[in-house]
C-alpha cells in the first residue's frame, strides 16, 4: 500500500496490523450444558490457587485480599472456590443470647450445636407459656389458700396477743391504751372514762405518782411490742415467701425436667435450666401478683416477668448445612459487628438481652464472609472493629462510643462469642498497597495476596476458552444467542478493552454490559440471535451517548478556535496526540506542540512545569530531553541552548511522557530551522539515545487525530506516527482500517528519534561517518552545528567580545 | 353534707378514726342491694383523745417508729381533724366505686345521743365495728332500739395485708 512517507522510506503499518480481527466463531451448547466453570475466570490460575491456598490455610491471619479492578467477576470466583470447602466443613454450632440472672447487664453467650438454637428457643417459649398457666394455677389451689391462711392466722394470733396482754395489764393498772391514726396514747382511766386534768388534779398524790410509773412503765412495754411488729411481719413475709417457693418448685420442676433431660448432653443448657428454675422459684411472689398497679400506666405485664427466660437466637444454623459463605454488601459498624437495640417505653429507651442483634461476623462466623474493601475502608469504625475482632478472634458487640469509651450511659454488654471464620476482602491494587503501606497489621490479618489478572493472552486456547465463556454469560443472563460473527467481534471489543491487540480483558462488567446492550439492538430489530451488526450498534451507540467532549473538541478545532494544522509545514511546531479520560469513556485528540530555541545555558524549559499544569512523568521527559540534546549532538561543546516546550492552548494539566517525541521533534526543528509536516501527528516518548518507547491510549490517540482530518476531509495524506513497539497495541476502528485500506489515511511506526523526525520534516536525519560528523545536508548536521554556533556565541558573550546583536 | 331527710329505710354506718372500713361497708352494701334505702356515715369522734391531751404528761408513742412526743390539745384536735378528712375521703372514694351516695355526719362521743337525729328505731339499721361495744357511748346505741349489727373491723391494724 502506498504512503505519504514513501519517498522518504517509510512503510505504514499493514492494514492487517490495525486490527487483529477474530475469525467467526461457532459455539453450538446443548440445551442446559454448563460450560465448565473454569472458563469464567480464564487465565486467573494464580488468583485461584491464592485463593484455595487461603480458604485452605487454617492458621490466623491467613485471611485473603482479592486484588484486581472492580467488575473482574472477584466476587462470583471467591464465593464458587468457597462452597467446596464449605460443604466440607459443615454448619457450625448455632448461638443465643440469654439472662445473666446474676449480672442482667451482661447476657450470656450459649452455644448449641447447628440446628439446636431454633428449637431451644421454641422449648423455652412453649416452656414459658406452661408456666404462665401453672404458677397461678398451683397458687390458686385450695392447698395454698389453706396454708397461707394458715400462716396469716398464726401471725394474727401472735399479734392480738401481743396487743390483747398489753390492753390487759394497762387496764389491771386503770389505763387506757388508745390509738391515733399515727401512733398511740396511754391515758389514766377511772370508772371506765378516760380523766381529764381536772379529774387528775383531784386525785391524791400517791395515786397520781402511781399512774404516772404505770404509763411510764407500760409506754416503755409498749415501745417493745411496737419495734416486736416489724419483726412479726418480717418472719410472716419469710413464711409466706418460703410457702410460694415450695409451691411454685412444684410446678416448676416438673415442667423442666422434661427439658433437662432433653438436653443432658449439653451441660451449658442444663446449667442454664437450672439458673431458671431458682430465678423462677426465688420470684414466685411475682408471678402471681393481681393487686391492682398504683397508677394507671404501671400496668402490670405478665409476659414481661417471664421475658428474662427467652432465647434470643443471633446464629442460626441448619443441621447438616454447609459453613455460611456471606457477601454483606454494606459493612457498616452495626451490620458487622452487631447492635444492642432499645426500645422506647415511657419516655425511656430500654433494652436487654433479648434486643442483642448479631452482624455478619457472627452470622458467618465458622464459615466465609466476603467483604468489599472499600465499603469497609470508607464506613467508621468498621475496619478497627474487623480488624479487632481477627485479633481478639472474639466478637463483642457494643457501640463505636463504647469501644472509644465515650459512651457514659449504662448499656448491655454482651458475652463476647469466638470467632474463627475467614475474612475475603476484595479491592482495588491501589487500596492493598496502601494497606500494606500504612497499617502495621495488615500484613499479620491478611497474609494472602489473591491477584487477578486484568487481561489474558489471546492464544487460540484461549480465544475458544473465551468464546464459551461468553456463550456461557449469554445462557446465564437469559439473552438471544450470538451468531459466529457477532461472537468474533466481541472478542476483538475484548482485545480493544484490554488495550492490547493480543490480549484479551478479563473485566467480566464491561462485557456484560456489551453482550446486554448487543443483545438490545437485536431485539430492537425483532431478531433471534445478535448479529454482528447488533455488536457494532452496541459499541457506537455507547460510543455516541458519551462522546460529547469529543464531538465539541473536534467541533473547535475544524472552527480553528482550538489551533491545529493537518497541512502545510511549520517550523518548531508539531501535532501530538493527548488522551482524555472521562472514566468511563476516553477519547484522543492532537494537541499542539511548540518549541522555541536561543542561545542559552543549556536548559529546555517545561512551560507546563512552570506553572504547574504539567504533572511528574511530563517534567522528567522534558528534562530527557535536554539529555538526549546533549547526547546526540556536539559532545566536545557545552549545551549553550535555550529551549522553550509547551502544549498550545492547553488549559489543564499535562500528564505522561508520550509527548516527548513530539517535542523532541520540534526542538529539532526550531533548532535546525527545518519545518515540520503539519498533516502528520505523533506520539512516543524517547529516551536518551533517541530509543522511542511505547505508549498508552495508542488507539484512541490514532483515532482522534484521524477525528480531526475527517471533518477537514481526508485524501490520503494524513497519517500518524506511532512507536513500532505499539503496534501490538493496535485495534483500531474499523472506520480508520477501512480509511486505511483505501488510502486516505496512514498509521507509520518508528523506532529511534532518527526515524521520527525524518518523517515529520521529509529529511533524512543522518548518521555519524567515520570522522565522526553527521553527513552535510541532514537534519542532525543541521542541528549540531546550530548547537555549535549557539555554544561559540555563549563563550564570545562570556568574554564579552559578541555585539549586541549576538554577532562577533 | 345532707342530712337525710326522706322516708326511705335508713342503713347508718357508725365508724371511728381506728375503724377499717373497708369490712363495715362491704357489709352496708349488702344491706343495700335491693332495697331503696339511704345510707348515713356518722363518723363518732374520741372524746379519749382529748380528755388524755388535757394531762400534761400524756405522749403519743409513734407506731412506725416507737418514738414519743408530747400529746397536746392541739395535737388532738389535728389528729382528730386529719381522721375525719381521712375517713371521708376514704367513705367517698367507696361510695364512688359503688356508685352510691351517702350522707356524713359527725358526732362527738359525749354526745352520743345526737345519733337519734339520723336513724329511726323501727325501720333503720346500725352497722358499727364490733369493737364499739366496749365502749361508753356504745350503751347509748344499744338503747336505740334498733336493728343493730357489730362487724369485725378492728381497731388494731391487723389485716394479712400489713404484714
Amino acid at each position: 500500500m502506498a504512503g505519504i512517507l514513501e519517498q522518504t522510506g517509510f512503510q505504514p503499518v499493514p492494514v492487517t496490523e490495525l486490527r487483529t480481527v477474530c475469525q467467526p466463531i461457532a459455539i453450538e451448547p446443548e440445551p442446559g450444558e454448563k460450560a465448565p466453570a473454569t472458563s469464567t475466570y480464564l487465565g486467573q490460575e494464580r488468583a485461584i490457587n491464592a485463593i484455595r491456598f487461603g480458604i485452605g490455610m487454617r492458621h490466623d491471619g491467613y485471611n485473603v485480599f482479592v486484588l484486581g479492578p472492580l467488575g473482574s467477576a472477584r466476587h462470583s470466583l471467591v464465593e464458587e472456590l468457597a462452597k467446596e470447602p464449605a460443604r466440607a466443613k459443615g454448619a457450625p454450632d448455632d448461638w443465643c443470647y440469654i439472662n445473666n440472672f446474676s449480672d442482667p447487664e451482661r447476657p450470656q453467650a450459649l452455644r448449641l450445636p447447628a440446628g439446636k438454637g431454633a428449637e431451644f428457643r421454641d422449648n423455652m417459649r412453649a416452656l414459658i407459656e406452661e408456666i404462665q398457666l401453672a404458677i397461678p394455677a398451683a397458687f390458686e389451689n385450695d392447698d395454698y389458700g389453706n396454708q397461707l391462711k394458715t400462716l396469716e392466722a398464726e401471725t394474727q394470733k401472735e399479734v392480738e396477743d401481743l396487743w390483747r396482754s398489753l390492753h390487759e395489764e394497762a387496764a389491771q393498772e386503770g389505763i387506757a391504751l388508745l390509738q391515733t391514726p399515727t401512733g398511740y396514747v396511754l391515758a389514766p382511766l377511772s370508772d371506765d372514762k378516760v380523766i381529764d386534768d381536772k379529774e387528775f388534779d383531784k386525785l391524791p398524790e400517791k395515786k397520781r405518782k402511781q399512774i404516772k410509773q404505770s404509763i411510764q412503765r407500760l409506754s416503755e412495754e409498749l415501745k417493745t411490742r411496737i419495734e416486736t411488729m416489724p419483726k412479726l411481719r418480717k418472719r410472716h413475709r419469710e413464711r409466706v415467701r418460703s410457702l410460694d417457693r415450695d409451691v411454685t418448685a412444684r410446678a416448676v420442676s416438673m415442667l423442666l425436667e422434661e427439658l433437662k433431660q432433653k438436653y443432658q448432653m449439653l451441660p451449658a443448657v442444663l446449667e442454664y435450666l437450672g439458673e431458671v428454675e431458682h430465678d423462677i422459684i426465688e420470684n414466685a411472689h411475682d408471678f402471681r401478683r393481681t393487686e391492682e398497679p398504683s397508677l394507671p400506666f404501671l400496668s402490670y405485664d405478665s409476659t414481661a416477668l417471664f421475658a428474662s427466660y427467652e432465647v434470643n437466637l443471633v446464629v442460626s444454623n441448619e443441621s447438616g448445612a454447609a459453613a455460611p459463605i456471606i457477601y454483606e454488601p454494606n459493612p457498616s459498624y452495626p451490620n458487622l459487628v452487631g447492635k444492642v437495640e432499645h426500645r422506647a417505653e415511657m419516655g425511656a429507651l430500654l433494652t436487654d438481652f433479648r434486643l442483642v442483634r448479631s452482624g455478619v461476623l457472627l452470622q458467618a462466623n465458622g464459615g466465609y464472609l466476603v467483604l468489599d474493601a472499600h465499603r469497609v475502608l470508607g464506613r467508621p469504625f468498621v475496619w478497627e472493629a474487623l480488624k479487632q475482632a481477627l485479633l481478639t478472634k472474639e466478637v463483642r458487640i457494643e457501640s463505636p462510643a463504647e469501644t472509644l469509651g465515650f459512651a457514659s450511659t449504662t448499656t448491655l454488654k454482651p458475652e463476647p462469642i469466638p470467632l474463627d471464620l475467614k475474612i475475603l476482602l476484595i479491592g482495588e491494587r491501589w487500596l492493598y498497597f496502601l494497606l500494606c503501606l500504612y497499617d502495621k497489621e495488615f500484613g499479620s490479618l491478611f497474609k494472602v495476596a489473591a491477584d487477578f489478572d486484568d487481561d489474558v493472552g489471546r492464544s487460540n486456547d484461549n480465544v475458544a476458552a473465551y468464546a464459551r465463556l461468553i456463550a456461557e454469560r449469554v445462557r446465564e443472563s437469559k439473552l438471544l444467542p450470538l451468531s459466529a460473527a457477532a461472537m468474533a467481534r466481541v472478542i476483538e471489543q475484548r482485545a480493544r478493552h484490554a488495550d492490547d491487540s493480543e490480549r484479551l480483558s478479563m473485566h467480566m462488567q464491561s462485557l456484560d454490559d456489551l453482550l446486554l446492550q448487543s443483545d438490545y439492538w437485536a431485539r430492537q430489530r425483532s431478531a433471534n440471535e445478535v448479529a454482528i451488526e447488533d455488536v457494532t450498534e452496541a459499541i457506537r451507540q455507547r460510543v455516541s451517548r458519551q462522546d460529547r467532549m469529543q464531538k465539541k473538541i473536534v467541533d473547535a478545532i475544524t472552527r480553528n478556535t482550538l489551533l491545529i494544522d493537518t497541512t502545510g509545514e511549520r517550523v518548531g511546531q508539531v501535532n501530538g496526540l493527548s488522551v482524555l479520560d472521562l472514566g468511563e469513556y476516553r477519547f484522543g485528540h492532537p494537541v499542539r506542540i511548540t518549541a522555541t530555541t536561543r542561545v542559552g545555558k543549556g536548559d529546555v524549559v517545561d512551560i507546563e512545569r512552570e506553572v504547574k499544569l504539567g504533572g511528574a512523568i511530563h517534567s522528567k521527559g522534558v528534562m530527557i530531553l535536554s539529555a538526549a540534546l546533549s547526547a546526540r549532538y556536539a559532545p566536545d561543546v557545552p549545551l549553550s541552548l535555550h529551549g522553550s516546550v509547551v502544549f498550545e492552548q492547553s488549559y489543564g494539566g499535562v500528564e505522561g511522557d508520550s509527548a516527548s517525541v513530539a517535542e523532541l521533534c520540534a526542538l529539532l526543528s526550531s533548532i535546525s530551522c527545518v519545518p515540520i509536516r503539519q498533516n502528520l501527528a505523533v506520539t512516543g516518548s524517547v529516551n536518551q539515545f533517541g530509543r522511542v518507547q511505547a505508549v498508552g491510549g495508542i488507539n484512541e490517540k490514532i483515532e482522534g487525530f484521524f477525528a480531526v482530518c475527517k471533518e477537514r476531509g481526508l485524501d490520503g495524506s494524513h497519517a500518524v506516527v506511532i512507536p513500532g513497539d505499539n503496534i501490538k497495541h493496535l485495534m483500531l476502528t474499523e472506520e480508520v482500517v477501512e480509511a486505511v485500506q483505501k488510502n486516505l489515511f496512514n498509521v507509520y511506526a518508528v523506532r529511534t528519534i532518527d526515524e521520527a523526525a525524518a518523517a515529520l520534516t521529509g529529511m533524512t536525519a543522518g548518521e555519524r561517518d567515520e570522522s565522526g560528523e553527521f553527513p552535510a545536508g541532514t537534519l542532525n548536521r543541521l542541528v549540531e552545528d546550530k548547537l555549535i554556533q549557539f555554544a561559540s556565541r555563549r563563550k564570545q558573550f562570556s568574554e564579552g567580545t559578541g555585539d549586541d546583536k549576538g554577532n562577533k | 353534707m345532707t342530712k337525710a331527710t326522706s322516708n326511705a329505710r335508713r342503713v347508718m354506718l357508725a365508724i371511728n378514726e381506728t375503724s377499717s372500713l373497708r369490712s363495715l361497708w362491704r357489709a352496708a352494701m349488702e344491706h343495700l342491694v335491693g332495697e331503696h334505702a339511704e345510707l348515713i356515715t356518722v363518723f363518732v369522734r374520741d372524746d379519749r383523745w382529748h380528755r388524755a391531751a388535757s394531762l400534761p404528761f400524756t405522749q403519743e408513742i409513734s407506731r412506725a417508729s416507737g418514738s414519743s412526743m408530747s400529746f397536746t390539745p392541739q395535737r388532738a384536735e389535728e389528729v382528730d381533724k386529719d381522721a375525719v378528712a381521712r375517713m371521708q375521703n376514704q367513705l367517698k372514694q367507696l361510695a364512688t366505686d359503688s356508685k352510691i351516695q351517702f350522707v356524713f355526719e359527725i358526732v362527738a362521743e359525749h354526745e352520743a345521743t345526737r345519733i337519734r337525729e339520723f336513724i329511726r328505731p323501727e325501720s333503720d339499721l346500725l352497722i358499727a365495728p364490733s369493737f364499739f361495744k366496749g365502749r361508753p357511748f356504745y350503751s347509748e346505741l344499744a338503747r336505740l332500739n334498733c336493728e343493730i349489727l357489730l362487724v369485725e373491723a378492728k381497731e388494731f391494724a391487723s389485716e394479712p395485708e400489713d404484714y
